[in-house]
């Protein structure tokens, strides 16, 4: 309840009148003579007790209507319920993230959301903005127009795969309804307010705008789901050979055994079990040259979205190989075991796809368009300039120098398969990029802080950079057992069988191959594409296609972010720590309306006090009027007295 | 003419002769009767009849016994008695109406004058908490000037004890007679019921004039008042209108007790308000006095 003028409570004070009168006002009463005070004795005696009752109910009944009369002159209203408020600029976050999909209590969370969220749309007037920002699909744009094309919009959200960004989504918010010039605003995130969807620990600045959360505590946060999914232990799969599918089963449930499906071509190719928290290992293969996507699933549970993992790779022939320059010894003994192993084959370094070049020989030299070129430095220092010229006209924008760090260094940051956790780095170069563009390839760091490993693209192909020579004075490298996988891998990319793809996201954008022209989404949509503009409509787990004309240039598996599995909400305490400004937390879908719009008035309620304060003053003259035997006053006495009462 | 417009008139003389004259005075009668000049009727002899009063004349005509009876034209010794506490000088509204004092004064004087008229024996005792003025019962017009004199000074003092006086009178009245009590009854209501129905006891006929303020029986419109009361000094803090109908119920009561208490022992018992006219007050003295026969 609100007041529309709430300096008239101050009169509140006039409540003192009828206590002043009450309690001191019989003490300047006035004196009158009165002979006949013996009758009046006989009565005080009589009634005192009810005389009192009477005093105290008048008292009571006095100070009811001062402060009903004063309460009325504030004019108060109700708020929420539907009733009338200030323009305001609403702006309605629906939480329709891969989470909202939970089963719980016999419905979906998402169909609660909505719920709440037309209750939103239903408590604004016309004279309200309302704009409805989906949060799992953060590449849409904020809905607005008139209240029932907003309430269709809401109607219309359905759960995607994506993760939910409240905390982009409520800056969004801000933004919005600070700058909609309307006298009042308010945003109303309605959502299962997952803790790992407001991303850091930074305070969201809501400009002082009201924010009401619902909370909605009633669904289970226990969940079981697939985590990651790796081919080949990050190994190229080639033509014609097995290779493996390693899943990780997760979650917050008990440990359970969980059965295992693996569908490649939408034919189930394998099964297993596993418990939650192990990586279970699903062969696959042989399989033609060629794009193998499918998925591995799990039983559903009451989360569907993350029970299914999605893969696309493509299977290649054993790239061609050759090497150039002085090669050290381990390298040109580990080179024909790979051959051996059909991990690669020997080819010219005209034919090669993949040159190992050692000094930066054979880098200028004309070769197949796409090549890659594997750059190892030269152990003699003096050789360095030959090296960087060859870079140079290559266009490889970095280039090699003496470092002055001295001692062994390790290998600090790296995310390749490879274990390179014992390697140790005894001399290196510096890696010097010649471009801002040309850092962000670093794909290995040294402890000095040196990169050691970097990749990058030409208009020749792609290259890779290594810090050190590979003989046994500058690393250990040769001398452990990550020698053979380090290079399979180093080779492997160049087939591009573990792109950043197989940890493609849902709601993150793809960047389509050259050529494309249109993309296939999982539910068989086409849509044209800029193959020079990225790909951003992926709600939706699954294979995405990209097409140029009828041909496939590429599938990508889109996965649902596995922060979206892990449903613990944040603590009320810290999503108020979170937001600044008023914050209100709503539990009770049933309470949403009159929690909204609180700025707003609700009806005034001030005739209906008034008519209290008649009906007060009504009640307080009839006790005033009546006393204690007011029937019996009423009668002048008995027939015979009456006979003889002269007046 | 109400009170407050005879009050105008002059003094205690003048008005009584104002309100008696307005009453047509018929002779009334003996209620004893007895062997006196005028004859009445004959009736039969009783043993135990004086033989003086035999009709010896109707005796020859019947040869039967026959006693004369006479009806007796006696003089009333009647006497009044006036409270002249303090209470009896309060009125709620001076200026408009009297005290209760003056109208006692003037109701005895008009009472008096009718009595004296009749050829009735008029006393008058005035008291408060003992007899402060007393004219013992005399007839005829000298009386009355003397009962006028006595009465005109008479001031309202002290605190009122009329058991005392009624008890006094008693012992002095020799004779049945009439005993006429003015007050406003502000006393101990049983000593002074006593003391009534010993006088009915004594053989007198007793006629009781409460008087009363109309202030005394409904309590002026007034909010937080402090009342005191003269005679006994009692003060009393009270919201007026918290307390006017159980005082109204307590008024009422207090009459009806009066009532109650002297009614059925022969005693008449008239409420008369200070705003009635006197001749009201007087038609309630005849009524008794055609009892009376």
């Amino acid at each position: 309840m609100g007041f529309l003028s709430p300096i008239f409570l101050l009169a509140g004070l006039a409540v003192a009148i009828p206590l002043i009168l009450h309690l001191f006002h019989r003490h300047d009463a006035k004196r009158m003579v009165f002979p006949a005070l013996r009758y009046l004795l006989r009565t005080e005696k009589e009634h005192a007790r009810t005389i009192r009752f009477r005093q105290l109910l008048l008292l009571l009944l006095r100070v009811a209507a001062v402060l009903l009369l004063v309460a009325a002159g504030a004019r108060p209203f109700l708020r929420g319920g539907g009733g009338v408020h200030d323009p305001t600029a609403t702006v309605v976050i629906v939480d329709n993230s891969m989470s909202s999909g939970l089963i719980t209590g016999g419905g979906r969370v998402l169909d609660l959301l909505k719920a709440v969220a037309l209750r939103s749309v239903e408590g604004a007037s016309d004279e309200d903005r309302v704009w409805l920002i989906r949060a799992g699909e953060p590449w849409g744009p904020a809905i607005t127009g008139s209240l029932a094309e907003v309430s269709a919009a809401v109607s219309e959200t359905d759960a995607t795969d994506a993760r939910g960004d409240l905390r982009t989504a409520l800056e969004r918010a801000v933004v919005l309804a600070s700058g909609a010039g309307l006298p009042a605003a308010e945003i109303h995130l309605i959502s299962d307010l997952q803790a790992t969807a407001f991303e850091g620990t930074s305070p969201i600045d809501a400009a002082g705008i009201p924010v009401v959360v619902f909370n909605d505590e009633s669904g289970d946060t226990e969940n079981v789901y697939l985590d990651s999914l790796m081919v080949g232990g990050g190994l190229a799969p080639l033509a014609n050979q097995r290779t493996r599918l390693a899943v990780q089963v997760a979650g917050d449930a008990d440990g359970a055994e969980v059965a295992l499906r693996l569908v490649v071509a939408n034919r189930i190719r394998g099964a297993a079990s596993g418990r939650q928290g192990l990586s279970v290992l699903l062969p696959i293969g042989p399989f033609a040259a060629g794009i193998v996507d499918g998925y591995v699933e799990t039983d559903p549970d009451d989360l569907r979205g993350d029970d299914r993992r999605f893969f696309a790779f493509r299977v290649r022939s054993a790239p061609a190989l050759a090497t150039s320059g002085s090669v050290p010894f381990f390298l040109s003994e580990a080179i024909p075991v790979l051959i051996d192993a059909g991990r690669v084959r020997s080819a010219s370094a005209r034919d090669a796809e993949v040159l190992i070049s050692v000094g930066g020989a054979g880098i200028s030299q004309t070769a197949r368009e796409g090549r890659t070129v594997i750059v190892l430095p030269p152990s003699d220092p003096t050789l360095l300039p030959g090296l960087n010229r060859a870079l140079a006209s290559a266009g490889i924008p970095w280039r090699y120098e003496p470092t002055t760090a001295s001692g062994e260094a390790s290998v600090t940051r790296w995310s390749g398969p490879v274990n390179l956790e014992d390697v140790r780095i005894r001399s290196h170069y510096a890696l010097l990029s010649g471009s801002e563009g040309a850092s962000q390839g670093v794909l290995a760091t040294l402890s000095s802080g040196d990169p050691w490993l970097v990749e990058g693209t030409t208009a020749r192909g792609s290259y890779l950079l290594l810090g050190s020579d590979l003989d046994d004075e500058s690393t250990n490298l040769p001398l452990t057992a990550a020698l053979l996988p380090l290079m399979e891998w180093m080779v492997s990319r160049w087939g591009d069988a573990q792109g950043p793809e197989l940890r493609a996201i849902a709601g993150m954008p793809l960047s389509p191959p050259r050529g494309t022209t249109v993309i296939r989404d999982p539910a068989g949509t086409l849509h044209p594409v800029d193959a020079s503009q990225p790909f951003r409509a992926t709600p939706e787990a699954g294979l995405y296609e990209f097409l140029e004309g009828d041909s496939t240039l590429h599938v990508v598996a889109v996965n649902a972010p596995s922060e979206e599995s892990t449903l613990i909400p944040i603590e009320a305490g810290a999503l108020r720590g979170l937001l600044t400004g008023p914050v209100t937390l709503v539990t009770d879908s049933a309470r949403w309306t009159r929690a909204v719009f609180s700025t707003g008035q609700g009806p005034e309620i001030w005739r209906w006090l008034l008519i209290a304060v008649i009906l007060v003053l009504v009640a307080e003259s009839l006790v005033a009027a009546s006393g204690p035997s007011l029937e019996s006053a009423r009668s002048v006495g008995s027939p015979a007295l009456q006979a003889t009462v002269l007046d | 003419m109400d009170p407050h417009t005879l009050s105008q008139l002059g003094g205690v003389e003048l008005i009584a002769r104002q309100v008696v004259e307005g009453f047509i005075m018929g002779l009334h009668r003996s209620p004893h009767r007895g062997f006196s000049a005028e004859f009445a009727e004959l009736r039969a002899y009783q043993p135990g009849d004086d033989l003086r009063h035999i009709d010896w004349r109707m005796f020859g005509r019947s040869d039967r016994y026959y006693v004369k009876q006479f009806e007796e034209e006696t003089n009333l010794r009647a006497y009044v008695l006036v409270d002249v506490s303090t209470s009896m000088g309060w009125t709620s509204n001076p200026g408009a109406l009297p005290t209760k004092l003056w109208y006692a004064k003037h109701l005895a004087a008009s009472l008096s004058l009718i009595l004296l008229r009749q050829g009735d024996a008029v006393g008058m005792a005035a008291f408060h908490d003992q007899v402060v003025s007393r004219v013992a019962p005399k007839g005829g017009p000298r009386s009355w000037h003397e009962l006028l004199r006595r009465l005109a000074p008479l001031e309202a003092e002290g605190t009122t004890s009329a058991h005392t006086a009624l008890r006094d009178i008693a012992v002095r009245l020799r004779r049945r007679g009439l005993v006429v009590l003015l007050s406003d009854l502000l006393v101990d209501p049983e000593t002074t019921r006593t003391a009534l129905r010993f006088l009915r006891h004594q053989g007198h006929e007793v006629l009781v004039f409460h008087l009363i303020d109309p202030g005394e029986r409904e309590l002026p419109a007034a909010g937080d008042t402090r009342l005191f009361d003269p005679e006994s000094g009692d003060e009393l803090n009270v919201n007026i209108a918290d307390v006017r109908a159980a005082y109204r119920d307590a008024v009422t009561e207090a009459l009806e007790e009066w009532d109650r208490g002297l009614r059925p022992h022969g005693i008449d018992y008239v409420v008369v308000g200070t705003e009635t006219p006197l001749s009201r007050a007087l038609r309630a003295y005849l009524r008794k006095r055609e009892r009376l026969g």
